[in-house]
């Protein structure tokens, strides 16, 4: 039993370095070959965690073969188009110009009532809305929606607005977070000083985010 | 790159680690069929002293040699070709020829296939 557990703490370590050191990726955006290798890595670690007659290595060496494999093919992906549209396929148009192309929805076996359904989850209740929908090779739906049923924009109104800049954490529950006050150009002095405005010590502040601008938010810590 | 040069180092280590293993696997299994084979053919020579010898000899090469080759094959196949050798011993101490040969024969082909299950052969990778 103590095997077991050694051995799962050690897969476990492994696996999060396997999947690390793929890259960052949510779930859902998953390719063909990265779902695949997450499913096998996922069937492989748990054989030697259960089977401690097994030697860890059979579950090990697979492991860590797939990565290699996933990272060397992600490379000629990323170099050969070619080799991406074999493996991944490519992003099919199923609402061209506002009409449903039937024959595109067949070859992907997508009902209407799927694809429905994945424009009722992009808030698009009325087919006529759209203008294109292209399924992705990742399987999910990107939608352009037609000129009078989008949404206006800032530009589209000739308006100007000040420029959006990057908020991050300088203060987290009452320690400075390593390296962001470089990232919204603030010193430990300026930091300081508004501290020192708001009356408050670091150790007050559970969380504050700054941004490039100047402007501040500060969460105090309850005192309760 | 530098998940490129990552992976690359994780190869290389497994290609060394599956070398390792494959040579491990094959000599450890050449010696005990070696030391088998020649208590084989003691025990048919009618000398049954140099035969327990020999597979007295066998058990202490898998006992040292066990931690290192059940880290690449499963404990099972080593176990099975113990308890036969095991057998064989008890045979051969007894003075059981006919019995040493059975028990003696089927570590062989134990031994035999632990040793083939890790070539790179058709029949192992179908």
């Amino acid at each position: 039993m103590l095997i077991s557990v050694l051995r799962t703490c050690f897969l476990y370590a492994v696996l999060l370095f396997s999947v690390r050191l793929m890259g960052k990726r949510q779930i859902s955006e998953l390719q063909t070959s990265e779902l695949v290798i997450t499913l096998l890595m996922s069937n492989i670690a748990t054989i030697p965690m259960q089977d401690t007659e097994q030697s860890m290595l059979s579950g090990l060496i697979p492991i860590m073969v797939l990565l290699v494999f996933e990272i060397f093919l992600s490379y000629l992906m990323l170099k050969s188009p070619k080799i991406r549209r074999i493996i991944c396929g490519k992003p099919i148009i199923v609402i061209n110009n506002g009409a449903l192309d039937r024959k595109a929805m067949t070859e992907l076996r997508l009902s209407t009532e799927d694809l429905f359904e994945q424009l009722r989850q992009k808030d698009i209740f009325d087919i006529s809305e759209v203008a294109y929908a292209i399924v992705e090779t990742n399987g999910m739906l990107s939608i352009m929606k037609k000129a009078d049923c989008d949404f206006i924009r800032i530009k589209d109104m000739k308006l100007r607005k000040k420029e959006n800049t990057l908020s991050v954490t300088v203060i987290s529950d009452g320690k400075p977070a390593p390296g962001s006050l470089s990232i919204c150009g603030m010193t430990k002095a300026q930091l300081d000083k508004i501290l020192k405005k708001e009356n408050l010590r670091m150790q007050d502040v559970f969380i504050m985010t700054a941004d490039k601008n100047g402007d501040y938010t500060i969460i105090r810590k309850d005192r309760s | 790159m530098s998940r490129l040069y990552a992976a690359s180092a994780v190869l290389i280590i497994v290609l060394a680690v599956t070398a390792a293993g494959f040579f491990t696997n094959t000599r450890t299994a050449d010696e005990i069929k070696g030391g088998l084979e020649l208590a084989y053919s003691y025990a048919e020579k009618d000398q049954p002293e140099a035969a327990e010898e020999c597979v007295k000899n066998v058990r202490s090469l898998i006992a040292e040699k066990r931690k290192t080759v059940c880290l690449f094959i499963s404990h099972n196949r080593l176990d099975d070709i113990s308890q036969e050798i095991a057998k064989a011993y008890e045979c051969i101490a007894e003075k059981d020829v006919n019995g040493f040969l059975v028990y003696c024969r089927s570590a062989i082909t134990l031994t035999a296939d632990m040793q083939e299950m890790e070539l790179p052969l058709l029949y192992n990778l179908l």
